[in-house]
């Protein structure tokens, strides 16, 4: 998978030609620039799109809304219905959209766009106001419209999101776009001497930065490793802190633990894996047990391995 | 063309539902019915209908006057302007945009709403003046065309709006437009006002109620009225599509 040199080629190439959706991790002005290069690319296909600040109409109900885009939209009467059932909406169909939570706003976004049956789509930061279950709904709903042919193009940040959708993802570095997964067969995950060293006494003590001090990190307190911007981090209850180990390196040191490099960017502690979603054929991720119920990319290329190793 | 209609009857419908629900729009038609009322009863019906048929012109002149202006003001200028802004604001403006939707289509169902606000105003007002009801059909032709160039000049104080606030100082000058030929009972400031982009339609009315008009009276407040509706429409043409471009 070739770099692109903006995010207006990125888009023209991979959604204007139908080749594939793309995620990006960008900033919030790139993420404005693929908007209008979407826009440029749909042509007579059907669009819709989500953007972080929409609100709605204050003054509607969720149901009175949704009917008002299904009429737009020219949608059959049940449209509407299943769109709130999809999204889990049922419960505050009368609710004005005024007093909805910014979950039930974002559920509701993407509700609306269900009911164009879309082409083409972009999503500003779809997951960000998310919990685990409304992250779960919405996931399913773009693994469907995949399925169906749907090309997303989201934006926003973190990279893991990018990697969570079917698709391809990309980050920005320096104004290129670098795609986040150069190789699916990759190296051979290490650990095949774990059973050897399961008797043997060692201390294992994860080096990492936080400001001026040096924290040593228990490996049973690291919820995953993440490789971000050419820097890998080591997640201790939903912080984030830089380590000096390779991906490769911290694979191997970490591997007796019950450690599991799922993928390219990502080594992830199995005990504290609480799910295994799939949305498409392709397309895994893994739901961890932590506070805020992250989700890890899980690659197809790995999922195998993974399968047979954990039995699942 | 089926598709489009469709897209714009939806439109229209979802702009009264909206009004319907919103308070502070609905005084926009009360306010202008309550001073008309207001000054119905103030003039006393006596003046109004009583000996001196010259005095009771004026003063229903006053009331009619003051019904079309009002109407106009609040409703095709400030339900258009604080409208369209609260959707700025809130971003609905741009989802709609978004959604197959064009802004032509939007700007028509909004000036259509807000046109039929106004004419129901103008209606209400009417009836609350206690005028004979053979003047309705042209005073709310007159009403009409006092409201076709504020509501294209609304339009564009509206896009022009970043939020509500904006809107609140847009729409001063806009009403003020709106009811200058209130302020022109003075002969003096009236030569001024009549050519303003309600003058031409409040002189008709004059013309009208005081039984002076003709083809050769009306020639100047019709020039009025189309060239504020060509001006009007020239401005929103040329400023419309740069605004609408930066939701």
């Amino acid at each position: 998978m070739a770099e692109h040199g903006s995010i207006e080629e990125l888009v023209s190439e991979e959604v204007g030609k139908g080749r594939r959706s793309v995620h990006v991790e960008c900033s919030r002005e790139m993420g404005r620039r693929a908007l209008d290069a979407v826009r440029e690319v749909q042509g007579a296909r059907r669009g819709a799109y989500f953007l972080e600040e929409d609100g709605g109409f204050d003054r509607d109900t969720v149901r009175s809304y949704l009917r008002f885009f299904a009429r737009l939209a020219a949608a059959p009467s049940s449209a509407v219905a299943k769109a709130l059932a999809h999204f889990g909406l049922e419960g505050a169909a009368r609710t004005m959209v005024a007093k909805l939570d910014p979950e039930q706003r974002a559920l509701l976004g993407f509700a609306r766009m269900s009911l164009f049956e879309p082409e083409v789509c972009f999503c500003e930061r779809p997951l960000l106001d998310l919990g685990p279950d409304a992250r779960a709904l919405v996931l399913a709903w773009i693994g469907e419209r995949s399925e169906a042919g749907t090309l997303f193009v989201t934006v926003g940040q973190p990279l893991r999101e990018a990697l969570l959708m079917p698709g391809e993802a990309f980050w920005e570095e320096e104004g290129l776009l670098r795609p986040a997964v150069l190789d699916e067969d990759g190296e051979t995950a290490a650990g095949d001497g774990a059973d050897d060293l399961a008797d043997e006494v060692r201390v294992c003590k994860i080096a990492a930065k936080a400001g001026e001090a040096t924290l040593l990190l228990d490996p049973r307190e690291i919820d995953f490793i993440e490789s971000a911007d050419r820097v890998n981090y080591a997640s201790v209850r939903g912080e984030l802190y830089p380590t000096t180990f390779t991906m490769d390196e911290l694979e191997e040191r970490l591997v007796r633990f019950g450690f599991f490099r799922c993928h390219r960017s990502y080594i992830v502690n199995v005990q504290k894996v609480s799910r295994v979603e799939r949305y498409t054929r392709n397309t895994f991720d893994l739901v961890l047990s932590d506070a805020s119920r992250t989700s890890i990319p899980l690659s197809k290329g790995r999922a195998e391995e993974m399968r047979d190793r954990f039995g699942w | 063309m089926g598709a489009t209609m469709r897209k714009l009857g939806v439109l229209v419908e979802k702009d009264v539902k909206d009004l319907v629900k919103n308070p502070t729009m609905l005084l926009s038609i009360i306010m202008p019915v309550g001073f008309t009322f207001f000054y119905r009863m103030f003039f006393g019906e006596d003046a109004l209908s009583g000996g001196d048929a010259e005095v009771g012109a004026a003063l229903r002149y006053v009331l009619l006057s003051l019904g079309m202006g009002m109407s106009v003001g609040m409703g095709a200028s400030m339900v258009l302007i604080y409208g369209i802004a609260e959707e700025k604001e809130k971003h609905t403006l741009r989802t709609l945009m978004l959604a197959n939707v064009s802004a032509e289509q939007i700007i028509a169902a909004k000036g259509l709403v807000a046109l039929a606000l106004t004419v129901l105003a103008e209606l209400a007002c009417f009836g609350v003046a206690g005028a004979p009801w053979s003047l309705c059909a042209p005073y709310l032709a007159c009403g009409i065309a006092a409201a076709v160039p504020m509501i294209l000049l609304s339009l564009v104080a509206g896009l022009a709006s970043r939020d509500q606030m904006t809107a609140g100082l847009y729409s001063v000058p806009i009403l003020l437009l709106a009811l200058a030929p209130m302020f022109g009972y003075d002969e003096s400031i009236r030569s001024v006002v009549r050519f303003g982009p309600t003058g031409g339609a409040d002189e008709l009315l004059r013309l009208m109620l005081n039984g002076d008009l003709s083809l050769a009276s009306a020639a100047v407040p019709l020039a009025v009225i189309v060239a504020w509706v060509l001006v009007s429409a020239i401005a929103f043409k040329l400023l419309y599509k740069r605004l609408i471009r930066d939701n």
